[in-house]
This record gives C-alpha cells, structure tokens and sequence, in this order.
C-alpha cells in the first residue's frame, strides 16, 4: 500500500523537499568521505616533508593541489586529515552532550515536581557558568588528552540539550496518548520506551546536527590557541592558526582549512535547519 | 450485588505554583461518590472546571486520590498495587477527549489498539490478537484498511472510532468516556453518541459518560450525576433530573442551554461569578450566582436530601420545602458536612 | 525594581561563589603539584615550597584564605612569571583588554542595532539582503577565521592597516581588533534587533497607533523601538561573553598585551594559579554583564521586573 506513511517517511520526503539541507547533506557526505579515504588515496603524507616544496604555493602540476607549509608538508592531505580530527572530536563530543542533556532532560521532565525543580535549578546555575572558561582551566591542569579534550566540550553543550529535552518530554508526557497508554495497562518502561523516546528523538536528532558545528566551532577555538589537539595531530583550527601565523608569505595555508571550517559549519546548520523543519510539521509554512 | 465501580467518598486536590513554596491547592474533587451498575449508562454534567475529568482519571487509577476509594465490585483497588489496577483497567477502559492527542502519532493505528491486548491480555497470540483488533474495527464502523494507517491521516471522527476501538477491544465491562464527542464536528458527535448506545446495546458494555453536553446525556444516559466545583450538588434518573431539575445550579444548566428555535428568546442568566475551586466557599459552593440563596448557605455546606427513588439533591431550599414530606437527609458523604 | 535588583543580586553572587569554589577544587583536584616541572628536589625543600605556598594547610582554609585574598584583590603569586604576582598582571593587562572589550561592545551596538532597524524597516530591499546577508556569514565566521581574513584582505593586500600590534594610542593600530572583534556581534544584533522590530511592528498595540493617526517617526521612536529593544538588551549579556571569549584570540592574533594573552600563555605553561585567577575574574566579568543586561530588561520591560516573565 504507497499510502501508508509513517511520520518517518513524511519527514524524510519533507527534508528532500528543502533544497539547502539536501545540498548541505550531499557536501557534508562528500567532505565525509573524503576526510576518511582522502589521505588514503593521496600520494602524499601528511608527515612527510617534501625538502623540494617548502611553502609552495597551490599548483596542480606538483601534485600539492593546495599548496605546501613551510616545512613541504602537503596541505590538502593535511587538511583531510585536520577535519577528520575535527569531526571526530565534534560528532564524539555532541554524543557526550545528547547523552547527558537527553537523560538529564527526560528524567526531569518525566518526574516533576520537586525533583524536577532541584534538576533544573542545577541546569540554571552551570548555565550562568562561563563553562569556556572552566574548559581552558581544565586543559591547564589536566593532560591535554583528546578524551579529555571531547569530555570538556561535551561539557559546553548539554545544558542547552537538556532543557530542550525536557519541555519537550513535558509537553508530551501531557499529551493523552500517554495517559492513554497508562490506562491501557503499559509498565513505566514500555511507555517511556514505545511511546516517549520515539517522539523525542527527532529533537534529539534536530539537534545532533546542530550541536556538531557547535562542538567543531569550540574545538577549533582550543586548537587555534594552542590548547586543544596537540601535535603530531592536527585539527583544523590548529591549521588556521599555523596559517594566520604566515598570514603575508603563505596565504594558502589560511584559505584552504579556513573554507574548510566555514563549509562544514554552514552545511551543518542548514541540514539541522532543514531538519528542524521537516521532523516538526507544525513548524512547516 | 454490589455495583460494578463505585468511587466512595473521593478527595483530590492538586498543588499549584512553582518551586519550594506550594501553598494553593486547587481541590478537584471534595467528597465524590458515585456507582455504576452492569450495562448502566450513567452522565456526568457540569461546567468546565468542576473535576469531571479528575473523576475519569481517578476511576481509571490515573491519579490517586487523596481520601476515599474506588471500588471494583465491592472490592477497594489498592492505588499502588500493580496487579490491582491491570484487573481494574481490564474491566474498565477509558475514552478520552482529544481524539487525535489520545493516539501516538508514531504508531499506527494497529499497534494503537494492539496495546491494551497486549498489556491487559498476554494470553493472546499475535494472529488472535490481529483477529480480535479486526473485529473491533469493524464493530466501531472503521474500515479494515485503515489499521495500519497512521493518525494524522484519519479523521477526527475515524480517530475517535479507533480510540473507542482501542477501549473496547480488551472487553471491559464498562467504558469511561471523558468528553468523547467535544473536539468533534457537530454532524460527527450524532454518529460517536450512536456508536456508543449501538455498543451498549450490542455487547453490553456499561458507560460513564461526561459531558458538558445535556441533550447528548439526555439521549445517551439512564441516570446522571451534576457536579458543580468538585461535589455532586444533584444526582438521579435522566426523566427526574431534567424534567424536574431541584438544585438551583442544574436549573442554571438546564436553562441557559440553547435550543436552536426562531424567535425565541437566549435564556435569562444570573449575574456574579462562579466560585473559584482555588478557594471554595464556606457554604454552598453556588452561593455567587444562586437566585434563591438564603443566609444559611453562605455558612455550612448544604446537607444532602435523598428521596427513595434515588433522586438526591445538596441543597437547603430542598430540605427545607421537602423534609416534611421526604425521608431525612442521607449525606453522599460525611466529609462534605464538615465546615471548612 | 530595587527588590528585582537584589533578587538578581542574591542570585547573581552565589553563582560567583560557585565559580571560585569550582575553579579551587578543579585546581587542588589536578594530578601532580605545580613544582613536578622542576627537577627532583629534596623533600624539605618542596615542604619548604609548600608551606610558602600555603599548600600545607587543610583545604578549607587554603579555600578561605584564598578567598580573603580575592576579596583585596590578591590572586596569589604566578608560578611561571617568578617576579610578578597574579593581581600585577592582571593589573598590567586589564586597561588593555578593558578597551578593546569596550570599543568593540560600543562599536558592535552602534553598527548592529541601527543595520537591523533600517533593514525592518525597508524589508526585502537591497539594504536588508545586504545586512542579512551580512548577518548569516558574521554568525557562521568564528573570530579566528574572521580576523586572519580581514589582515589578509586589509592588511596585506591592500595594506590600509598594521597586521598586528596595540601601538601607543595610535587608533589605526586599534581598527582591525576592534572590528575583528565587533563583527560577529554586530551581526547578531542586526539580526535579532530586525526580527524584533518586524515582529512588534506587526502587534496590535503598533496597529492601533497607527490608526490613530501618530506620525511615522514618533511612532518608530517611541511604540516600536522601546518594545523592540528587550530581546536585544538581555542579548548584550551573552554578546559581553562572547566578546570576553574572542578577545583571547584577537589578543594571540594580533599581539596585543592584554589578560587574554595572559591567560593562554598560563594555559599553554600550566600555570595554575594565573590561569585560575584569570577564569575567575573573566567569570566574574561574565556574571556581572549578564546581570547588568536583566536589570536593563527589567527597566525596559515592567512585566520582567514584576516576574511575569523572563
């Protein structure tokens, strides 16, 4: 039967409706992949110094499609590889953030009353910490480990994913469906499971996507001062502060993981835009 | 034999305001009694506000009453006991008002109505479990096809049909119905009311049904409970209540509904306010608006007069004019008498 | 107002309290001492270290002491700069940043809440796409690819302004960090300060003076824009964070001496208690513009103050 449609397949036939997000989704895939196989496929290393080709400028014909640094390191595999990074650390560190603001959210949101008010009031205070701040602190007394360093932006985020998550659970715990199930007989858990969580997790998948260049933006803000991934690794703000620093001989060096960052914010944010609209029909125009 | 659900005497009150310092109480419910006999159909009237649905809720074992009880063939259900409330929600099922808001949009409608067999009658197999749903689909008037659609591509009419398919399926014995019709289309609330007497008819089902709407009840109902602000002010058959209305507040009710007739006059209404639940009065809870308020109404709650055929009224005007000839009070509760 | 004032207040220093707390146990809590740096050394000369320190004494009372100390302004010494205490560099560095903070603040309300009026105000002509053009590349354009790129365009290309440095008063020098600065923040203030203008001129209040005739600039001037501004002052408490959090890499970027470059410099050397001292007076600074942009909400806007809404 094509007219069943779940809400499922209605949100995804609404998100291929949104020309950005559609874009956005197809240059994210493709800058996906080729932060994965990329500096695979390169004949280049991103740790080999090519003694031949110091601050070479973007040439197609040597084969550094976007130039060199100063040490002849090619920047394109270097770039890849700094946006891998930069992704990893940010997609593992909007999970730290969902998983603890969803589960934060949700049990205040659910409970209520006293316990609820004690959560939230938790929520209130950290949110008037500047937890940037305390980031910075903690990467000066801690070793600068990348665990560490996904746990302190994870940190940044999960205020915010917290207080979505729980007016949203409070609107739906109040919503008759759920009495309804009550009444029907379900334990706590069926109806948390088989009736909260899948009408929450398009919010929450709303805003995985719009967290992530939140995550990539604060780790790039680290990096570019010199106190988030640590070489040999790089991530991309570590690239733009390396080429801010050869700002007037080597403009390259900025342009390229510079655009980079830009590309994977922009294309984040209208993907969860585009998102935002497709999974909640009420927001539609 | 003892009635099938019976609410004695129930108490409910909800905290309002926000953070540490919870001082109002609005009190839902002061006092509650009702019963419900196989295969009755009994209505519940009165105006938004009155507890009406804090009643349903707490005869489901959706919210637990403060005092009181609620009664499963003379037998009290233990508001903690797990057990004690699947044997009270397999015998009694509940019809709520929003149509669409009382199914989950991410299931279909299958898996909606599957969830009370599932919950209430793990006996059954997936296949007898799908025979059964069918069944019921087609015993609400729903087309078969339309199981494994989804709620946002139904009706509200055919929501509602799901809804009471969902109630019903399970074969309880009595279905609570909370405002079924009052999101619905006017031509749409005919065709659920019917459904509703077919059902009763058909497989014998008893209905509590609560309304704002008096020609609905009238049509529908046996015997009908008015509340006014958490307490029954008058309770009895739907001929003696309607026709000879005693309590001043079901007067109000019954004459300010109207009646679409050219050339005749909208109804004449009292002035003042309706008492807040936030905050009732000492007396009477109708003292603000009643036309025939005596000194003594605005000092102690009002006593209630039961006449042998079960007609009740709280009211002092009634046991006034009728203590010479009527029985003597029989208070619906002890509680309600005490002054506050 | 003055009772919305102290409750503000009596929430405002807790919050403080918690901060300093957070930042002093984080502190206490780190693996290894701030001497491991150090080559071995006898016992005695690190108990002798410790005493000075005052990292002898139970917590409680290094946390009690060092609050007394915040509260005259002593931050304690700086481990790494051996000659200067924390408050000395603090002191050096505050006017700097101080300024720079603050001409990007003024520069951002100036430049921001006007773009965003005139873009309401004739919406859907050039000057709106422009401005809202403008708007969405300032809000996805972090500080540190804004500023490289305004040196690369402005400074090197077309060489109208030093690329680095604070310079001696001289305001050439002090354009590129303070716009660097300003940018993202005018932007969003153009942004939020259309969206509200469109939206209270569209309210039925604006309506009906309207249609009692109130001439175009008095109702602009005194319905529309007071109503307007409430979202956009309570935004100036999250703009002061976030121009505490860029100035950091306008200071590394361009040079300039200020706190910041202090504070990444600590970070980069571990050194505990400048990076702690500085977190907590930029906490502070923090804490204290958002206050002063509710209490400005609440001056605007009666139903915040009388806590129908926040």
């Amino acid at each position: 039967m094509t007219r069943d449609r779940s809400l499922w397949a209605e949100s995804v036939s609404r998100l291929l409706d949104h020309s950005a997000a559609v874009a956005s989704l197809a240059i994210l895939s493709a800058m996906v992949v080729a932060a994965v196989i990329g500096p695979w496929l390169s004949p280049h290393q991103a740790e080999v110094l090519d003694w031949s080709m110091m601050g070479a400028p973007p040439d197609l014909l040597s084969g550094h499609w976007m130039g060199t640094d100063r040490l002849g390191r090619d920047l394109l595999v270097r770039t890849l590889e700094g946006m891998r990074i930069s992704l990893l650390i940010a997609v593992a560190a909007a999970i730290v953030s969902l998983v603890l603001g969803t589960l934060w959210g949700a049990i205040a949101g659910y409970s209520g009353g006293r316990i609820d008010s004690v959560m939230m009031r938790g929520v209130d205070v950290l949110f008037a910490m500047p937890t940037l701040f305390f980031v910075i602190l903690l990467t000066t007394l801690f070793s600068r480990s990348p665990l560490l360093l996904i746990a302190c932006i994870g940190l940044t985020g999960w205020l915010t994913v917290a207080r979505v998550v729980r007016s949203e659970t409070m609107a739906l715990a109040s919503r008759e469906f759920i009495e309804a199930s009550v009444a029907c007989g379900a334990r706590p858990a069926g109806v948390v499971f088989r009736h909260l969580v899948p009408n929450l997790a398009g919010t929450v998948v709303t805003y995985a996507t719009l967290l992530i260049p939140q995550m990539i933006l604060v780790e790039s803000f680290l990096s570019f001062l010199g106190i988030g991934v640590q070489e040999p690794a790089s991530s991309l703000g570590n690239l733009i502060a390396e080429g801010a620093a050869e700002l007037d001989a080597a403009p390259w060096m900025l342009v390229g993981p510079a655009a980079c960052l830009v590309l994977l914010v922009f294309c984040f944010n209208y993907l969860g835009d585009g998102l935002r609209d497709a999974l909640d029909p009420r927001r539609r125009r | 034999m003892s009635a099938l659900l019976q609410a004695l005497d129930l108490e409910v009150s909800f905290p309002l305001g926000q953070g540490w310092t919870r001082r109002s109480v609005l009190r839902a419910l002061r006092g509650v009694s009702l019963s419900l006999g196989r295969g009755e159909a009994v209505g519940i009237v009165g105006e938004s506000g009155c507890g009406k649905s804090t009643l349903a809720r707490v005869l489901l074992g959706l919210i637990k009453p403060d005092s009181g009880q609620v009664l499963l063939e003379g037998r009290a259900v233990a508001h903690h006991d797990r057990d004690a409330l699947l044997e009270l929600r397999r015998r009694v099922q509940m019809v709520f008002q929003d149509p669409r808001g009382s199914l989950n949009p991410r299931l279909t409608i299958l898996e909606s109505i599957a969830e009370p067999l599932r919950c209430l009658r793990p006996e059954f197999s997936a296949s007898e479990r799908r025979m059964l749903i069918m069944h019921t689909l087609e015993q609400v008037g729903l087309d078969r096809g339309l199981a494994s659609r989804y709620p946002h591509e139904l009706s509200g009419g055919q929501c509602q049909r799901a809804g009471i398919a969902r109630a019903i399926v399970a074969k309880p014995d009595c279905l609570v119905c909370d405002e079924p019709v009052s999101a619905l289309d006017l031509s749409i609330q005919g065709q659920i009311v019917n459904l509703l007497a077919d059902l009763r008819r058909e497989i014998g089902v008893g209905v509590l049904f609560i309304s704002h709407n008096l020609s609905v009840v009238r049509h529908l109902c046996d015997r009908v409970l008015v509340m006014h602000l958490g307490q029954v002010v008058e309770e009895g058959n739907v001929v003696q209540v309607f026709t000879a209305p005693r309590h001043p507040y079901t007067q109000l009710l019954l004459s300010s509904e109207l009646v679409a007739e050219p050339g005749r006059p909208l109804p004449a209404l009292p002035d003042g306010e309706p008492a807040s639940p936030l905050s009732p009065p000492a007396g009477c809870s109708f003292v603000g608006r009643c036309p025939v308020v005596m000194e003594a109404c605005r000092h102690e709650p009002p006593p209630v007069t039961r006449d042998p055929d079960g007609h009740a009224t709280r009211c002092y005007r009634w046991t006034d004019s009728t203590s010479s000839i009527h029985s003597p009070a029989i208070p619906l509760s002890t509680d309600a008498r005490r002054p506050r | 107002m003055l009772i919305y004032t102290l409750k503000r207040l009596a929430e405002a220093l807790p919050t403080l309290l918690v901060v300093i707390l957070l930042a002093f146990l984080l502190t206490r809590a780190a693996p290894g001492g701030p001497f491991d740096e150090e080559q071995a050394m006898p016992p005695e000369v690190r108990a002798n270290l410790e005493r000075s320190y005052g990292l002898d004494a139970p917590l409680h009372e290094q946390f009690l002491r060092y609050l007394g100390g915040l509260l005259r302004g002593d931050f304690g010494p700086s481990f790494t700069f051996k000659d200067y205490s924390v408050s000395e560099l603090i002191a050096e560095g505050l006017p700097t940043s101080a300024a720079l903070g603050g001409a990007a603040l003024l520069l951002a309300v100036l430049a921001g809440i006007p773009l965003g009026l005139v873009a309401a105000l004739r919406a859907r002509g050039w000057l709106d796409r422009l401005a809202m053009g403008l708007a969405v590349g300032g809000i996805a354009l972090p500080v540190f690819v804004i500023g490289p790129l305004l040196v690369l365009v402005f400074g090197v290309y077309l060489d109208l302004v030093p690329v680095a440095g604070w310079g001696e008063g001289a305001w050439l020098d002090r354009i590129l960090p303070t716009v660097t600065l300003a940018l993202p923040i005018v932007a969003y203030l153009a942004r939020l300060t259309r969206g509200s203008v469109l939206e209270v001129l569209q309210s039925p209040f604006v309506m009906a003076a309207k249609a009692r005739g109130v001439a175009r600039h008095s109702l602009i001037l005194r319905h529309v824009l007071p109503a307007a501004m409430v979202p956009v002052i309570g935004y100036l408490g999250p703009a002061s964070a976030a121009i505490l959090t860029g100035s950091l890499v306008v200071e590394i970027l361009f040079g300039i001496p200020g706190i910041g470059r202090h504070l990444v410099m600590g970070a980069l050397n571990r050194d505990y208690t400048l990076v702690m001292g500085m977190v907590i007076l930029y906490a502070s600074s923090m804490i204290l513009a958002n206050l002063v942009a509710d209490l400005g909400c609440a001056a605007v806007d009666p139903r915040i103050r009388l806590g129908r809404r926040r």
